[in-house]
Formats: structure tokens, sequence, C-alpha cells
């Protein structure tokens, strides 16, 4: 660790203005982040500082993450893992670029979404599709609004948008039936060939012919669907963790599926036969994925607190809304897409009449 | 009487000053700084070589209504020596002279001007502004906030009380015939003996109003108290805002009529080797005092607290007449491997994202350490939820980022107190307060200024 220490210490006028690899900085930089953290001081007042930086910050989403992985790889095989591995580099490529072009150090947001873009696309999406999704959404979603903390769209929808649209054939045909219990699929390989394993229809896609599935299969994840959104209670245990170390804004994710039970619970009354009941919509498809994970997406939702109520429920009136009434079965990517849209004018509208209110106080 | 607060975090840090206080021993040598928080001793008075008597004006502030800087001792004085300070060579303890007693004593502009040439004028504090009132005006309302809550900027109120509670209700008393209206004294919500006992002779005083506040960082805090009180600011009145040394300061220089040459200071935080309170003499310089006070480690003194002080150096090397505390810091010496995925059961922190949340009260090590890289604002609002002025620091920062002047004007940034707490707790390691204050100062340059005066107005 000392000698770690040493090299780096020993390094760094290379990297500087005039050094020989000042090109390289962000990866220099980037590396001794990562080892050891910021040298820095304080210069003036305040004096100390908290210890939380955004490396923790993304770090705990990771954590948080951790189980809906685990619930992946047990109902869909190990492949999940070699789709983070090439969402990894195909993103962490254009991210590094971006940051030596801009001379700008590397963003820790990237390793979120680098770890999400899997778990949104279906277990046996072809790899060059994975990387072609990642790579748009970082590229597109953030880079180029200014990068992390400028985007106004969550990079990973942005990435899993563009599939949808463009590569709609390879995304919808790779579903995957999960494993059984007690091993599931957890020594297993599926891939795009292996046609025993293969078209799961979606719980989602099922009820649009009247079919509603058990909602306790959908509690546990043992249904077919995108690599990690299956498994409401491993997104829960993760979402209810990072709601309680303050990352995630539980606003939101109230918003989100207080709106959904409720919009739900009032078309499913006025025809049960066609509108899947409140629980069924809750445990479908990606919504706890979202509402815990994406959503909550700081950079992208309204920065005032009641402004985060109200992008909250707008996303989940928009999920049953596309879901109930749009040819698309699954509604969670768009609705939150567009609450990100809206999210400038939901602060606009709260920060003036918080504005308001701090003149009339004086 | 309980009011209506918001915001605040209580900082938990090692070196809580212990309530003892020691008196060090006679200095060799003062150093008396001509530049305090809000004061600048630009005319100095005296020459090179001149013998002063203790109490003698050295210099004073003629920006600041001549607020003199009296010497603490009698000695010899050396100028040009210590840049920005004037030394007093082998000073020596004498009585003070008493100046001869006013004719007109019983009258507050003569009060008032016992209380600036006593030395106790730098006590008082305009409570929006943070401004040295005039002496010329008398006080429509004053507000006294008898607990210190940032870490650790000057002594602790119950260590002052404790020492001289009799002389604190004399000066409450005195204060209260040199202001209009009300006195209001903010006094921690607490159940101690001490707070319960101040409460109880309070209630009684005709023009006195005990207000109950938070232990919360920075409740204590004039502009912050006037908010909560009512008391809006407003053109030519004048609201005195004082501390529990302040009333002591009146009862000193009112009833005993002793020029002010020592202060009781703090000195706490990490790298002091023992808190405790000190009695020293103006300009008692500050590597005398902190030898073998502080621990063997490269520190940062800071005169005042972490979150609003600043760091003592070359520019002030003794005790100035603002200062009230020393807070020392140690500079950070050795970094962890892979510190972000650590347990974190030794780091406190305002979110819940390390496992310290499952320990019980403790406080920690604090160092200069930024403790992060700086990073573009992610959203978090953290810092609204911790300002006590409500307004939006994430959202300054963004209009800041624009050259938006207006609209940060319009977004109530005058109302920042420069508490310190969004830079403090922010992940990204903005430097929020300085971009607000900076932002206020080019509002007040740059749109203020163009501005007609209101009183032009109408004569126009």
């Amino acid at each position: 660790m000392k000698l770690l220490e040493m090299l780096f210490d020993r390094t760094r006028p290379w990297f500087e203005k005039d050094g020989r690899l000042h090109l390289l900085r962000p990866l220099a930089q980037g590396a001794e982040a990562f080892f050891f953290g910021s040298a820095e001081q304080t210069h003036a007042a305040p004096h100390a500082r908290d210890p939380l930086d955004s490396k923790r910050f993304m770090m705990m989403v990771i954590i948080a993450l951790t189980p809906a992985l685990l619930a992946s790889i047990y109902f869909f095989g190990l492949r999940v893992l070699v789709m983070m591995a090439v969402s990894y580099i195909a993103g962490g490529i254009v991210e590094v670029a971006f940051a030596i072009i801009r001379k700008k150090d590397i963003h820790e947001g990237f390793f979120v979404t680098g770890f999400l873009f899997p778990l949104v696309v279906p277990p046996t999406t072809p790899l060059w599709v994975v990387a072609v999704g990642v790579v748009f959404g970082v590229l597109v979603g953030k880079e180029v609004f200014g990068g992390t903390g400028r985007n106004l769209f969550n990079p990973v929808l942005v990435g899993r948008a563009f599939l949808a649209v463009a590569y709609p054939a390879q995304v919808a045909s790779g579903f995957v039936i999960p494993g059984a219990w007690p091993w599931g699929r957890l020594t297993e390989y599926v891939t795009p060939g292996s046609v025993d394993a293969l078209s799961g229809a979606t719980p989602l896609a099922l009820g649009r012919q009247g079919e509603f599935a058990n909602w306790l299969d959908m509690f546990l994840g043992n249904i077919s669907g995108s690599a990690g959104e299956t498994s409401a209670l491993a997104i829960l245990l993760g979402g209810l963790f990072l709601c309680m170390t303050r990352v995630a804004n539980y606003r939101t994710v109230a918003g989100i599926l207080g709106a959904v039970f409720v919009f739900s619970s009032l078309l499913h009354v006025t025809d049960p036969a066609r509108f899947g009941p409140p629980l069924w919509h809750l445990f479908a498809g990606g919504l706890f994925l979202g509402a815990f994970f994406m959503a909550t997406d700081p950079v992208t939702s309204p920065a005032t607190n009641t402004g985060k109520w109200v992008y909250g429920m707008l996303i989940g009136a928009l999920v049953v809304l596309i879901r109930s009434f749009s040819g698309w079965v699954e509604g969670v990517m768009f609705a939150i897409l567009l609450g990100n849209l809206a999210s400038p004018l939901i602060d606009e509208i709260f920060v003036t009449m918080r504005v308001r209110r701090l003149q009339r106080e004086g | 009487m309980t009011i209506k607060l918001r915001g605040g975090y209580n900082i938990r840090m090692t070196g809580r000053p212990a309530g003892r206080v020691d008196v060090p021993a006679e200095p060799e040598l003062l150093l008396l700084p001509q530049r305090s928080r809000r004061l600048r001793f630009n005319q100095v008075l005296v020459k090179n070589g001149q013998k002063v008597r203790c109490g003698d004006v050295l210099a004073i502030d003629s920006a600041h209504f001549g607020v003199p800087l009296l010497s603490p001792r009698d000695g010899t004085i050396r100028l040009r020596v210590h840049r920005g300070h004037i030394a007093i060579e082998s000073p020596a303890v004498a009585p003070p002279q008493v100046p001869p007693t006013e004719t007109d004593d019983r009258s507050q502009d003569s009060r008032r001007k016992a209380l600036v040439d006593l030395g106790a004028w730098p006590f008082l504090s305009d409570v929006h502004t943070d401004a040295v009132p005039d002496p010329a005006q008398p006080a429509d309302a004053a507000i006294v906030a008898v607990t210190r809550l940032e870490p650790f900027a000057g002594p602790r109120g119950d260590v002052l009380l404790g020492q001289s509670f009799d002389d604190f209700l004399r000066g409450l008393d005195l204060l209260v015939t040199l202001v209009q209206e009300t006195v209001y004294v903010a006094v921690p919500g607490v159940r101690g003996k001490l707070a319960k006992r101040l409460r109880e002779t309070l209630s009684g005083k005709p023009r006195i109003r005990a207000v109950n506040i938070p232990l919360r960082y920075p409740m204590d805090h004039f502009s912050v108290l006037a908010r909560a009180l009512g008391v809006a600011p407003q053109r030519g009145r004048s609201i005195w805002g004082l501390r529990a040394e302040g009333v002591l300061a009146i009862d000193q220089a009112l009833t005993s009529r002793q020029p002010l040459l020592e202060r009781l200071i703090a000195i706490g935080g990490p790298g002091a080797a023992e808190p405790v309170h000190l009695r020293v003499p103006l300009g008692y310089p500050l590597d005398a005092l902190l030898a073998g006070r502080v621990i063997g480690q490269p520190q940062r003194v800071i005169d005042g607290g972490i979150l609003n002080g600043e760091a003592t150096g070359p520019r002030q090397l003794g005790i100035g007449v603002e200062t009230t505390g020393l807070t020392v810091l140690p500079e950070p010496t050795r970094r962890e491997l892979f510190g972000f995925v650590r347990t974190g059961l030794d780091r406190i922190s305002y979110s819940n994202c390390f496992l310290s949340v499952l320990r019980p009260r403790y406080d920690e090590p604090l160092t200069t350490a930024m403790r992060g890289e700086h990073r573009p604002c992610i959203g978090c609002g953290f810092c609204e939820e911790v300002c006590p002025a409500g307004i939006m620091p994430h959202w300054i920062h963004k209009l800041a980022y624009q050259d938006a002047l207006e609209e940060i004007d319009r977004s109530g940034s005058h109302l920042c107190v420069a508490c310190g707490l969004c830079s403090y707790v922010c992940p990204s390691k903005l430097d929020l307060r300085q971009e607000i204050l900076d932002a206020n100062e080019a509002i007040r340059r740059d749109l203020h200024a163009a501005e007609p005066d209101e009183n032009e107005e109408v004569v126009a």
C-alpha cells in the first residue's frame, strides 16, 4: 500500500500540465481516486467536510443493486455477468474518451450506468446489441449534454429506448423462462441459441390476452422479463436500503408506486377482465427497478422535495396509461423518460413558489 | 416561548473544550493583530519605542466609529517588526487607569460611549448584517444568544454563566437600559440546572423575553433568530446581537468601569492536546499559547469554529479583539486504500451511507481533508435540507453557473447566513457557501449600485 502510494506520488508529475503524459491525466487521476481518494485539503471555511463523496454515493447504488443481480443470475443464468462486462467495457471506453477530450476527471456516475444497463435488457440480448445500447446511452443520454450532473435524461433508459426502437426483433426475442426451484439456472449459460429456454412471454404481454400471472411468482421474480427486473423482492431489499441511506429519495418512489396502485385500482374496478389488478401492475415488468433505481436518479429528477412527489405521481400515472391504452405492453421506460423531460418544468414551478414564499417572509 | 426553526445540523467533532478555565503564564511579548474579523485598526496613535500604560489607546478603527485598540499591559511599543501587528515588549501587569466618571452617567449616549472607550463595542453586532453598530444610534432591540453552537467557535455558554451568573444578570439589566424595546434571550431548550435557573430568573423581568432554541447549529445565529422572532430588518432601526460574553463585557464596562483587556477563549478541536478554556490578555502570542497544547502533527489553527472561522497564519500571530476561540484541526497524514468501500464505522456523515449510523453517539476526529473529488452538482438536495435560511443552495449554484445575477437575487440569496453547512454536506464538494457570498457581493456591486436610491427618487 505504501508502495502504491509512492508510485502515485512519483508518477504524478508526468500527468501535470507540462508532463509527457498530460493527455492521459483523467486516467491517472481516476486510478488514484479509485485507490486512495482525494489528497486535497480545504482552503477556507468550512475547514472540515462531510465524509460522503460521489464515489461513495454511487457505491451505495451498486450495493443496493446486488440483490437484483443475484436474483437475475439465479433465474436466468450466468450470462448476465458477461453482459455486464460488455456493458462496462463498451461504456467505459466512451466515458474515458470523453474525459480525455474534455480534460476532466472520469466521473463515477458511469459505474452505476454500466451496472444497471444489462439489468434492463432481456437475458439473452446479443452482446453487440448490449454494447450498442450502452454506448448510445452514455453518448447521447449523457456526454452530449456535458457529462454526469448535466444530463436531462437517464442514460440507461436512453440506451434502452434506443434498442427498443432500433432493434425491436433482437430485444423482443431475448426473453427466457426462469429457472426452477431449487437451483434455478445458477450454473447455466443461456445463449440466444438455446431454444428450450427461450420465448418465455412476459406477464405484461400475457396480460394483454387477459392472462394475469400469479402475484407471488411475480414478487419473487419467477417470471420472464428483463435480466434484473423480475424479482420485486430483491429490488425492494436494495431499494429500501437505498432510501434509508438517503441516496434515493423516498418521495419519488412513494409517488410512483402510490400513483400506480391508485390508478390501476380504478381501472381494474371498471373492467377486471381487461385491466390487471393493482398488485399485478406493481410487480409486473420494470416498475420496481425503475421506481427505486432509475426515477430516483437525483440528476434527472426534480431538485425540490415537493417536486419529487409530483414527478413520482406523474410517472406512476403514465405507466398505467401506457400499459393499458397504448401499443406498448411496458410503459416504465417511456414514463420515466417523459418524467425526466418534465422535471425541469416541475422544478421551475416549485422553485417559483418557494421564492415567492421567501420574499413574503422577507 | 418556543420559536419555529428549520434546517441545521450538528457536526460531532472531538475536542469539545472542558469546563475548566486555565490562566496561562504572563507572556514575554504581546502581538496585537491590527485586523480582526470586522475591524481594521489602521490609525496607529503610538510611536515606535513609546512606553504605554495599561488601558492606553494604541490605535483606532477610523472606518468603524473610532473603535479603539487598548493596551492590555504596561510596556514598550514595537512597530513594523511583525507585519500587521502592534507588539508590546516586556509587558507588565498593572492596575489600569480608571477613566474619570462622566458627569452625565445616566444618559444612554454616554453609556454607549463608555462601551466604545472601554473596549466592549467589538462584542456587539447588527443582527441582520453582522456589521459593527453605530454608537451614535440607540438600539431598538437586542438579541442575546447564551449558547454557541458552532464547534468550537468560542467559550461555552454554561461555562461563562456558571462562572459569573450574577454578573450576567446585572449585565442583562444594564442592556435593557440601553435598548428601547425588548431584549430577547435565546436559551437552549434543555433540562439542565443552569438553563432552568436562567429561564426562571428571566421570566419575571420586564422587557426581557426568554426564547427556547434547540441545541442545533446554527440556531444561535443572530439573523436566524431575528427572522424566527419576526424582527425584520428596517431602515433606521438598530438591533444588536450579542453573546453571553458580550453581556458580561457590558457589565464590566458599566459596573466596575474597567476596560476589557482580557478574553475568555475556548481552545478545542481534534488537534488540541487538552481542550479547555483560557483567560488570556489581548495580544497573547499564538505560538506561545499553543506550545504544549496541541498534539504533534501539522495543524491548522483556526480563529473561530470550523464552519466560519479563519485560519490563522502570518496575518494573525496573537489573540485579537474579536477572537473568541481557537479550533485546532489536524491536517490529514494518511490516505486509506479503497476508502469508498470501507464500512465507515469511524466516520459520521449527514447521509446514512456509512455503518457509523448503527453506532451510539460519538465524536469524530475531523481533519482539513476535502474527503472527495470535486464533481458537478448531482442534485441530492442535502444542502437544501440543512439550510437554516430556507434557501436552495443547489439552485443558486446552477444560476451562478449561468451568471444569472437577477435570478439569484430573486431566489433569496440575501437570506444566507453563511453558516457553511451546505458546503459541509455537499457530496460533490462544491463550495456553495463561498459561491453564495460571492454572488451576493456581485449583486451589491452590479445590480443594486446601478439602481437609484429610494430616497433620491422621491426628491426627483
